[in-house]
Parts: C-alpha cells; sequence; structure tokens
C-alpha cells in the first residue's frame, strides 16, 4: 500500500488570540490534528523598560518595574530594590521586612488567583474565572490601603517601604485570610478532580526533569517536574528563613501537576502572610535614606522567588544618580522557552492548556 | 477479584466531583451577587488613595502652601510638572504657572513624596474622562483645594 | 347562546363552510404561526434567561437595565442590533451554499415542532410515527452546517463545520438507541401514544440509564458546553459560523436555542410523561418539565470545562454507545420475562 503523503500546515496563533495572555505570537506547525512545532514570536510588548531605566534615577525606576509582571507588582518592586541595596550598604528596619514579605506573599496570591481563573477559563469553565477575580479584590482592596494604588504600587523603597502598615490594613488583611482557605477548598471542589478537568491536563505538556533543569526553567513549571527548589530557602531573602511554610512539587511535570502545586502555594502563600502578621514587630518602616541616591560603583545580581519564577535583576552602577544598566531575569521569559518540548505531539486543542499551565505574563516576557 | 471492584469505584470516583460542581454552582446561583451597581453606588476609597493632585491651601491665610521649589517636577520620572515662579510681594516667591500633565501621569505618588511642605497630594478623584486633549492638562486654578471636590468639567479647550 | 359559545360553534362549524382543501392550509398556516412565535418568544426569553442564570451563577447579576426589570429586553435589543448591520457576503463564496445554510438549518429545527405534543390538543400534526420523523428532520442541521462551513471559502470554517457534522453524527446514534427503550415499552412511535402511555408511571423510572443517555447525548447533540468545542473562542479553529453577520448570523442562533428546546421537549415526552401532571393544565406542566432541561444545559455551561475533539469522540463510542446497547438488552430480557 503506498504511504500516505501528507503535507505539514504552518498557522498562526495570535497575536490577537483570546488564549494567548496577552500580544503573543505563536506560529504552530501541524500535521492533521498532531503539533509538530511551536515557535513562539515575542516583542510585541516591548516598551524598553531596561533602556528607559538608564535616563531615570534608582528611585524613578521602581514604577517601571510595577509594569513587567503586572499581576504581581510587588514582587518586580522587591527584587529591584533588594538589588539596588545590595550596592547601598543600608540597614533595613525589622518591620518594613516583615511588610515587604506581606506584600510580596499578597501579591503571590493575585498572581496565582488570575492564573487558575484564566487557565480555567481558557478550558472552557468561564466560572472559576469571576470567583477568582473576588477573591483578587479583596486583596486589591488591601493593597489600596495600603499604598493607594490597585496595581502599580511603587511601593516597596530603598531602605524600607513607602507607607506604614497601619491597623486598617492589617484589619482587612485578616479579614481575607479568615475566608480564603475556604475559597481555595471551593476552587478545588470544582476543578480538581472533575474529570473533565483533568482528563485534558493529565498527561499533557509533559516535561521531565532533566528538560526544566537544562531550560533554566524555575518557578511551579521546574516544582511541577519534580525538582524541589524554591528560592525562599534555597536562596533565602528578607525575612523568609524566619517563616514556616513547605514546598510542593510535583512528580509527572505535567499541566495538571503545575496546577496542584500552585494550588498549594497559594495556601502556603496565606500561611505565610498569617505568620507574618502575627509577628509584625514595632519600630519604623522605612530607614534615614538621602534625597538623591548615589549608590557606589560596582554590579549587584539579586534574585526572589516571584509568582512566576525566579526574578533577577543585575544593576550596574557607574556611581552617578541614574543607573548604567538594568538587565532584568524575567521568568515568563526563560519558561516560555520550554513550549516546544512540551508541546510535542500534543494537539492543536492542548497548546492553549499548555500555554496556560506555564503561566506567563507579556509584561515580562517582552519588557 | 480486583478488578471487578475496580470499575464501580472508579465510576464513582469519577462523577461524584461532577455532582460536586455542580451543587457548587447551585449555591452560588442562590447567593448575593458580590457586584456594586456602578454608577448608582460608588466605592468607598480608603485615604491615601492616589488620584488626582491637589494643591493643599492654608486653611488660616487661604493661600496654598506650594512655594514654587521645583522638587515635584524634578521627582517626576515623567517631567509632566511644570512651574514658572515669579518675584512676589512678601518674601514667598508667587507662582504664577502649575501644570500638571495627567496624559502620561502614572500616579505613582513620587511628587507628592518630594515636596518638603506636603503642598502637592493625589486626592480621591479617579473620574478623569475628559473629551479633549487639552483636557487633560491641569492649571494651577484647576488642581487647588476645593471644599466640594467639583474637579473640572469636560469643557471647550 | 353566550358569546363563547357561539364562537366554539363557528370553529367547529367552519370545517363545512369551505373546500377541504383551503381549510386545511388555514389550519397549516395558523400552526406554523403558532410555531413560529412560539420559538421568537421563547429563545428570546431563553437567552436572557441564560445570560442571568449564568451572571448569577458567577455571582454578578447579568443584563440589568435594557427595559427596566431585570434587563428583560436585552434579547430583544441584541436581536434589533443583528438585523441593523451590514449584510456582508464575503468574496469568493459560493453564494447560493452560503445563503441557504442559514435557512436550512433554522427549517429544519422548526420542521420538528409540528409533531411535538404541548398538550392534550395542542399537536400541529401528529404522525403516527412522530419521533422517526422528529430525528429525521433535525439531522437535515448537520447538511446546512455543512453548507455553511463549505459555502464560507475558509478553510478554518470548513475544518469547523467538518468537526460540527462528525460531532452531531456520532451522537445520533446513541441518542437514537436510548430511545429504542422507550419504543419497546410504548409499542408506538406516535409522540402523544408515547405521551398517553406513560399515565401511570412516567419512563424515566423505567428506563433511568436511558434517560442519562439520552440527556447526555442530547447534549452532544446541541453543541452545549461541555460538548461546544466547536464553538470555542479559545480554539484555534474559528467555527463554521464566522463568515456570516447580521440576520443571517442571527438565524444560526436562534436555530441552535430552538434545537435545544426540541432536544428538551423529546425528552419531556419520551421521558417525564409530557403534559401529564395534577392539578396544573397540561401545557403548564408541559414547559415546566422543558425548561427544566433548558436550565440543566445552562447550568452545566456554568459549571464545566469542555472536552476536546477526541475525548468527546471517544466518549461517545466506547461509553455512550456501549452503554446505550447494555440498555436495550436487558430493557429486551426483562420485557421477555413479564
Amino acid at each position: 500500500m503506498p504511504e500516505l503523503k501528507t503535507d505539514s500546515l504552518f498557522i498562526n496563533m495570535g497575536p490577537q488570540h483570546p488564549s494567548t495572555h496577552g500580544v503573543l505570537r505563536l506560529g504552530l506547525t501541524i500535521e492533521g490534528e498532531r503539533v509538530v512545532n511551536v515557535f513562539p514570536d515575542v516583542g510585541f510588548l516591548h516598551r524598553g523598560i531596561e533602556k528607559l531605566a538608564e535616563s531615570r534615577t534608582y528611585i524613578q525606576t521602581i514604577p517601571l518595574t510595577d509594569r513587567l509582571d503586572y499581576m504581581s507588582g510587588m514582587s518586580n518592586n522587591l527584587a529591584y530594590v533588594l538589588a539596588v541595596e545590595k550596592l547601598l550598604d543600608v540597614e533595613v528596619p525589622r518591620r518594613a521586612e516583615f511588610i515587604r514579605v506581606i506584600v510580596a506573599e499578597m501579591s503571590r496570591l493575585a498572581s496565582h488567583l488570575i492564573w487558575l481563573g484564566s487557565f480555567a477559563n481558557d478550558l472552557g469553565a468561564t466560572t472559576p474565572l469571576i470567583y477568582c477575580f473576588r477573591e483578587r479584590e479583596d486583596i486589591l482592596d488591601a493593597l489600596e490601603i495600603l499604598c493607594g494604588a490597585r496595581m502599580t504600587f511603587n511601593y516597596v523603597r530603598f531602605g524600607g517601604v513607602a507607607r506604614d502598615a497601619t491597623p486598617p490594613f492589617v484589619e482587612k488583611l485578616r479579614k481575607f485570610l479568615s475566608i480564603f482557605d475556604r475559597r481555595v477548598d471551593e476552587y478545588e471542589e470544582l476543578l480538581t478532580k472533575n474529570a473533565i478537568f483533568t482528563n485534558r491536563t493529565r498527561g499533557v505538556g509533559l516535561l521531565t526533569r532533566e528538560e526544566a533543569i537544562s531550560y533554566a526553567a524555575s518557578g511551579p513549571v521546574l516544582r511541577g517536574s519534580g525538582v524541589k527548589w524554591d528560592l525562599r530557602k534555597d536562596a533565602p531573602y528578607s525575612v523568609y528563613p524566619e517563616m514556616d511554610f513547605v514546598i510542593p512539587t510535583g512528580e509527572a511535570g505535567d499541566a495538571y501537576d503545575r496546577y496542584l502545586v500552585r494550588l498549594v502555594e497559594m495556601r502556603q502563600a496565606a500561611r505565610i502572610i498569617r505568620q507574618a502578621l502575627d509577628g509584625l514587630p514595632e519600630g519604623d518602616f522605612t530607614a534615614k535614606m538621602p534625597r538623591v541616591l548615589k549608590p557606589r560603583k560596582g554590579e549587584a545580581y539579586s534574585r526572589i522567588e516571584a509568582p512566576k519564577g525566579e526574578l533577577g535583576f543585575y544593576v550596574v552602577s557607574d556611581g552617578t544618580a541614574n543607573p548604567y544598566r538594568v538587565k532584568i531575569r524575567a521568568p515568563s521569559f526563560i519558561n516560555l522557552a520550554t513550549i516546544p518540548t512540551m508541546c510535542k505531539g500534543a494537539l492543536v486543542a492542548d497548546i492553549v492548556a499548555v500555554l496556560g499551565s506555564i503561566d506567563i505574563v507579556l509584561g515580562e516576557v517582552d519588557r | 477479584m480486583s478488578r471487578k471492584n475496580d470499575i464501580p469505584r472508579l465510576v464513582v470516583a469519577a462523577i461524584k466531583p461532577l455532582i460536586d460542581g455542580l451543587k457548587l454552582t447551585l449555591r452560588f446561583l442562590f447567593s448575593r451577587p458580590v457586584t456594586m451597581l456602578y454608577p448608582y453606588e460608588r466605592r468607598e476609597l480608603p485615604p491615601g488613595y492616589r488620584g488626582l493632585h491637589v494643591l493643599k491651601v492654608d486653611p488660616q491665610t487661604q493661600e496654598m502652601k506650594c512655594i514654587g521649589c521645583t522638587l515635584c517636577a524634578r521627582a517626576c520620572p515623567d517631567h509632566l510638572i511644570t512651574i514658572e515662579t515669579s518675584p512676589g510681594e512678601t518674601k514667598k516667591r508667587k507662582v504664577d504657572v502649575f501644570d500638571v500633565d495627567i496624559s502620561r501621569c502614572m500616579f505613582c505618588n513620587l511628587c507628592a513624596e518630594a515636596c518638603p511642605h506636603s503642598a502637592l497630594e493625589l486626592s480621591s478623584k479617579y473620574e478623569l474622562a475628559v473629551t479633549t486633549r487639552d483636557g487633560l492638562i491641569y492649571h494651577k486654578e484647576d488642581l487647588l483645594e476645593k471644599p466640594v471636590g467639583a474637579g473640572r468639567e469636560a469643557s471647550a479647550g | 347562546m353566550g358569546f363563547f359559545e357561539s364562537l366554539r360553534f363557528i370553529w367547529l362549524f367552519l370545517p363545512n363552510l369551505m373546500p377541504r382543501e383551503i381549510y386545511e392550509l388555514g389550519v397549516m398556516a395558523v400552526a406554523f404561526l403558532a410555531i413560529v412565535i412560539f420559538i421568537t418568544l421563547m429563545v428570546l426569553f431563553m437567552v436572557w434567561f441564560e445570560r442571568k442564570i449564568i451572571g448569577h451563577i458567577q455571582v454578578r447579576r447579568g443584563p440589568l437595565h435594557t427595559g427596566g426589570f431585570h434587563g428583560w429586553a436585552q434579547t430583544i435589543a441584541d436581536t434589533l442590533k443583528l438585523f441593523l448591520k451590514e449584510d456582508i457576503v464575503p468574496r469568493g463564496v459560493d453564494r447560493p451554499v452560503y445563503v441557504l445554510a442559514p435557512l436550512i438549518v433554522f427549517m429544519s429545527t422548526v420542521v420538528a415542532y409540528i409533531v411535538i405534543p404541548f398538550s392534550k390538543n395542542l399537536v400541529a400534526r401528529d404522525i403516527n410515527m412522530g419521533v422517526l420523523f422528529v430525528f429525521a428532520v433535525s439531522s437535515v442541521t448537520t447538511i446546512g452546517i455543512f453548507m455553511a462551513g463549505w459555502g464560507s471559502n475558509n478553510k478554518y470554517s470548513l475544518l469547523g463545520a467538518m468537526r460540527v457534522a462528525a460531532q452531531i453524527v456520532s451522537y445520533e446514534v446513541p441518542l437514537l438507541l436510548s430511545v429504542l427503550g422507550v419504543f419497546m415499552l410504548s409499542q408506538t412511535l406516535s409522540l402523544s401514544g408515547i405521551v398517553e402511555a406513560q399515565k401511570h408511571v412516567w419512563y424515566v423510572f423505567l428506563q433511568p440509564v436511558g434517560f442519562v443517555i439520552y440527556v447526555i447525548a442530547g447534549i452532544g447533540e446541541v453543541n452545549r458546553l461541555p460538548f461546544d468545542i466547536p464553538e470555542a473562542e479559545s480554539e484555534l479553529v474559528a467555527g463554521f459560523h464566522t463568515e456570516y453577520s447580521g440576520l443571517r448570523f442571527a438565524f444560526f442562533f436562534l436555530s441552535e436555542y430552538a434545537n435545544m428546546f426540541v432536544m428538551s421537549a423529546m425528552a419531556t415526552v419520551l421521558f417525564l410523561g409530557g403534559w401529564h401532571g395534577p392539578v396544573l393544565p397540561g401545557f403548564v406542566w408541559f414547559m415546566i418539565k422543558a425548561f427544566f432541561f433548558m436550565f440543566l444545559m445552562v447550568w452545566l455551561r456554568g459549571t464545566y470545562p469542555r472536552l476536546r475533539v477526541d475525548q468527546m469522540m471517544a466518549f461517545c463510542w466506547k461509553v455512550l454507545l456501549p452503554l446505550a446497547f447494555l440498555n436495550l438488552l436487558v430493557t429486551g430480557l426483562v420485557m421477555a420475562a413479564f
């Protein structure tokens, strides 16, 4: 019987597409229903943040970092501030450190909630999206009380934070935490054991341990593949060594494992916030800083465990008021490189599930 | 033998979560919606909300506290504040022009934090849509603190 | 004679006043008008109902302002908007195929309403093979969908149309097999006859498995979540009705909800005893039961993610079909034993 000769087809998915989480163009090479290759084409949201930072002072760059991973602005602020503080020799008061941990974990919650909502939405379940946004509203309301803004915070500053954590903030946060665990239970009830959901995510988007490490994947993508690596425990910063929490890992490295890892991370983030609130010491919320900042000449790299993975800032200072170079190691950009491996042999409908499970945000990918 | 027992257990394990999901959504069907009927209801904003700029006025002298030191203009990352001063009658300099261009403002609060006299703050006004481009440039008269928050209407030019 | 009695007298005397053919034509016209008006009103209500229910499931409100009370006029506003849109016919389409497709889909759905017994005497025409008629006629929608995909001059529409056609045709097999069990019990194919046969006990109690299979396969037939892969916006292939806008799209939209109602009505008639019920008039009971199924479809849409195409097909052929055969076997054995 003669061999059936087939041709592969090249289709564009994006840049305008309801499921690519932003302006991302995926070039798919498909044969029939099977995907042969996925080519991510990025750059549609490039705004030149790294270059802009060179013409602004150090403090003026902090609002720019808010716009990287705009789902979790505080984490970006924190990573940048930690990098520059290495060149500043400043002592951050303990109260400020605790507040930093609280807002970083709140950003983790906010980011994972959006991920969960849009992941379920891509798979067809439209209700978890609205439920997650309801939770996010509480978090953003608390952050609004704290620093006056809901998305572009500009809050973590050199030497501490911009404003103090007032009693209304603490009260609102505690009220939110008291209902949050039950809410995560609700999401699990809707999705975790749902046969349709597991069929769509089990065995889809496989990434082995070795592949994950060789791609320099980080965050839940790495932990979903079974590698127990979390910067909060393995390269700790701020007051994380004083917090008690567990690091979840997956076994199979598929989309379902990454989903479970992020759900556990949400619960652990709530746990950390509770501990930090209970242990919040009295004191200053910022150290005394000069009006014009001139860090010493040198280079510094600092990394944090952002919700999407390892977020790193490499700052080169030449002694003037403006940074000489700011290089951002964005986790979504690096994690996105795993897509061709994950989509090998998948069906077209799985690409949406895989992309959702990596959890990218185009602000970070393109900077 | 164990295979025969597995099938009913598998079936129940597959169907029960589906029913639980349905029960959950039914419960929400009969609960109160969490949405707010904007514009009939409005959110109460916390103090410290970062909205439109406002030039604070000294309650005793009814003059604005700003002395024209231009620290805010230098702190703004996008150079959106324009200040022009001239010698005043008293020792204080008179501020002639204080323009804030909010078309590119990101309400980052760096200007208000830079002010040494707390003369510039960010208020709670957030409904700032206008129909002209010039409407997005606020002048000194529009920014002065008013007893009742009226703000700028969509005016011509 | 009183006013109403005289009206009734005229109504009964009417056939004698004119040639038989004209009377029959008149009855057909009235029945058709009634069906079309019913479908229009039902779809108007159903779209609003779905948006409100999904809204409340998602702890929000759905339409609220249009027309005052909870946005009841929202569907009317949307339909008007569709009417007023520019009628775009893309270049290169196969014009007769493109134009006829929505009409075929719509008309084949409407024709199925002729045999549905809304109440004891509210049937447009009670054919003695009513069930066969309904399913045969609703299958013609597949042709209409395929025409839409082909006539659109768009390879993604064609792919989407092929998927929908495959899905509909596949899900018809367990659908009809589950109904066979009902035949064996009722011994008649006429829909009114089946309703009559359920006077004492509804068939849902005698054929529970058949009922479940019918409902699931019915949802698959109508392309509703969790089986709505062809119309999902988050998928790559855009769907067979991409190139349609305005009034033509309105026809597709209308026929989807009309089809949903046909499935619900058949489920009521075949399994839930049709218009039987105490106290309330038959028509009210029928509508209550049919709307329960419509509500079920909306409820499912608000809860579940959607199945992938291959999973959907595998579910149909590997789970529903064997179950349907098993149901048939067991029904036959039980009937032979008694």
